[in-house]
């Protein structure tokens, strides 16, 4: 491909260069032989080289829209594909009735009107933000004091040991997760109640109950994901230079001090991508509630891409599941909206 | 980024200091002793799904549970093996795993290639395109994908779980950050010893990145070999399954399933998460934290 740059490119990239002896009507000419000594050897390169005109800058080479877009073209085409034609898809989709197996319906608006009366919407996006507020909170206060305790304590072995099992979780698959916390939530057979009886207190049907169900999936998802979040306040908490918290020591600065004045503001950039993906991804939570729960009982831990879900692929709704599908891309994206918003205000970009 | 890898010194450079290094100070006998804690929470629900799957029948799933079995035996192991096809399935997973971590790993590399290296028309409005989808989980267009995915004749088979997967925004954007650090002199050293594009890709990008392309590497292997959610979307014949998916359908397909099989299915699946963990921990957490870092 490199030969195949076409001379006018060159020309342009020398226009910008300018600062050489030729100019770009004298570009295609090789007569300026000697001006970049970086020319000569380039040109035993290939045959063709001889034409490239000599005196090219750095930035040559660089200027191959061809080269450029044959290289992307794999990422460009998977991404029209997988990416782009499903979003705009989803808005296509919201004004057609569907089955996917005989032809789509256009009907208008109809989808959208069928919002205002369907039981189950309200209660699916208060159990998804629900489940999101606790989990995103637990992420937060966990991650964060998980991981100050790692940097703090002394010892290697702890902190080795500490660090691969609050990680091993998170590596595993969402489907292995969710069976296994089916067995061990289990009531009367599994070992969490009956660990949980032994100490005396009396603890729920976990997965069965309309109150607890919920709150049994935070549980489960705090567990299996909080390795995330803790990685980001781990490498957060290492890139923050140890001169600051020596020369606050110096100025008589106690733990807390330091803590309040070093630690959390300059920590903000892992906290806000840490309440960032934790928000989004607590957001699309489905294989808890498909595997544990079946978004039940009734429709007590029904979340919004489980809703989707079955409203496509179950009562084979595509339509309504399109409409169902963009109310959730606007939520996604109004709290990034948001969030990029007071991350101006809060966070701290400043690195030293 | 250096630090990142968990380097101990950077660790400690973090922690305020104490002056007295020998006597361990009450307050850090206590947090060793949560630490220590904390970590058997979260690995107890481990220990007990493996020690289950070696464990006799009468063992499994007895209260209360049996830490120290007498008997330990592998027939969960052969009842899962013989009844469901799951070493097929388990070949499923590492077949899907392999294409998908090669497959993009040069998808990657190319585009970030050129959004870093290359100037061409468009480039700032495209990659500003591969960056918004960085914002939104592909979830939320599950519905459409799979309808893409249906007029492709993808349905029910790998390259469903292959082809759509081999676009990971992510890569594309951690190899061009990591590729505009390389300095341009070398990309021009190697143009003059007759290097073209693919050239400078293989001997100065690849070599050079070559921590991040395994980071990426690693993060996407974790998240498909782990998948859930697009093979109960798209498989729906037992035998082209990937292994969690395999399982997730013994156990509710056969009513509740023959229970010392699941163990050792979830076994299956969860040691090689350990151990690699334990291998790949380094790359695995610039992997993630590269992603908190970059922005």
């Amino acid at each position: 491909m490199r030969s195949a740059k076409p001379l006018t490119e060159t020309g342009s990239a020398a226009a910008r260069g300018g600062a050489t002896a030729s100019s770009p009507a004298a570009a295609g000419a090789s007569a300026s032989g000697p001006v970049d000594p970086l020319a000569g050897p380039a040109r035993r390169g290939s045959q063709r080289a001889g034409r490239r005109r000599p005196g090219r800058r750095r930035g040559v080479g660089r200027r191959q829209p061809l080269t450029a877009y044959l290289l992307l073209s794999p990422a460009l085409a998977l991404y029209i594909a997988f990416i782009g034609i499903p979003l705009v898809g989803i808005v296509l989709i919201s004004f057609v009735q569907w089955d996917l197996i005989s032809p789509p319906h256009l009907i208008g608006l109809s989808n959208y009107r069928a919002i205002g009366h369907d039981p189950q919407l309200g209660q699916t996006l208060s159990n998804t933000f629900f489940f999101d507020i606790m989990t995103t909170a637990a992420h937060i206060g966990l991650g964060l004091g998980l991981a100050l305790a790692v940097t703090t304590v002394r010892s290697r072995v702890v902190r080795y040991w500490a660090r691969t099992a609050i990680v091993t979780p998170f590596l595993m698959s969402a489907g292995v997760v969710a069976l296994m916390w089916s067995y061990i939530m289990a009531d009367g057979t599994g070992p969490l109640n009956y660990y949980l009886h032994k100490v005396g207190l009396s603890p729920p049907n976990w997965l069965a109950s309309g109150t607890w169900s919920l709150p049994g999936l935070v549980i489960i998802d705090v567990w299996a994901t909080i390795g995330f979040t803790f990685i980001i306040f781990l490498v957060g908490l290492q890139s923050i230079p140890a001169e600051l918290y020596e020369a606050a020591a110096i100025d008589g600065a106690g733990p807390l001090a330091r803590f309040r004045r070093i630690t959390l503001p300059m920590l903000s950039p892992a906290t806000f991508i840490a309440s960032a993906t934790a928000f989004i991804g607590a957001f699309e939570i489905f294989t808890w509630p498909l595997i544990d729960t079946n978004g039940g009982p009734g429709i007590a831990t029904q979340t919004v891409l489980l809703y989707i879900y079955r409203d496509a692929f179950q009562n084979y709704q595509f339509g309504y599941s399109a409409v169902v599908s963009l109310i959730n891309v606007a939520i996604l994206v109004s709290f990034v909206v948001v969030m990029g918003l007071l991350a101006r205000k809060w966070v701290h970009y400043e690195r030293v | 980024m250096a630090a990142v890898a968990g380097d101990m010194s950077a660790v400690r450079a973090a922690a305020p200091r104490r002056r007295r290094r020998r006597k361990l100070a009450p307050g850090q006998v206590l947090l060793g002793a949560f630490l220590v804690i904390a970590g058997v929470i979260m690995l107890l629900p481990v220990v007990w799904v493996v020690l289950q799957s070696f464990e006799v029948t009468k063992d499994q799933s007895a209260l209360p549970p049996v830490w120290f079995p007498t008997h330990l035996t592998l027939g969960s192991y052969r009842t899962l093996f013989s009844a469901a096809p799951f070493a097929i399935n388990v070949l499923n997973s590492v077949v899907v795993t392999v294409a998908v971590v090669l497959g993009a790993a040069v998808v990657s590399i190319l585009a970030a290639y050129a959004f870093a290296r290359l100037e061409f028309r468009g480039r700032e409005v495209l990659f500003t395109l591969f960056l918004a989808a960085l914002t939104l989980p592909s979830q939320v267009s599950a519905v459409p994908e799979f309808v893409v995915v249906k007029y492709l004749h993808l349905l029910n088979s790998q390259l469903s779980l292959i082809i759509p997967a081999l676009i990971q925004v992510v890569g594309v954007f951690l190899l061009r950050q990591h590729f505009r650090t390389i300095p341009t002199e070398l990309d021009d050293a190697a143009r003059i010893d007759g290097a073209g594009h693919l050239g400078i890709i293989r001997h100065i990008m690849i070599p050079l990145s070559w921590p991040a392309i395994s980071a990426v590497m690693v993060i996407t292997g974790q998240y498909i070999w782990n998948d859930f959610f697009w093979p109960n979307l798209f498989i729906n014949s037992t035998s082209r399954m990937t292994a969690p998916l395999a399982l997730y359908n013994l156990e509710s397909v056969a009513g509740g399933g023959p229970l010392g099989a699941i163990f050792a299915g979830l076994s299956v699946l969860c040691v090689p998460c350990v151990v690699g963990f334990i291998f790949l921990q380094r790359r695995l957490m610039e992997g993630i934290g590269f992603r908190g870092i970059s922005r």
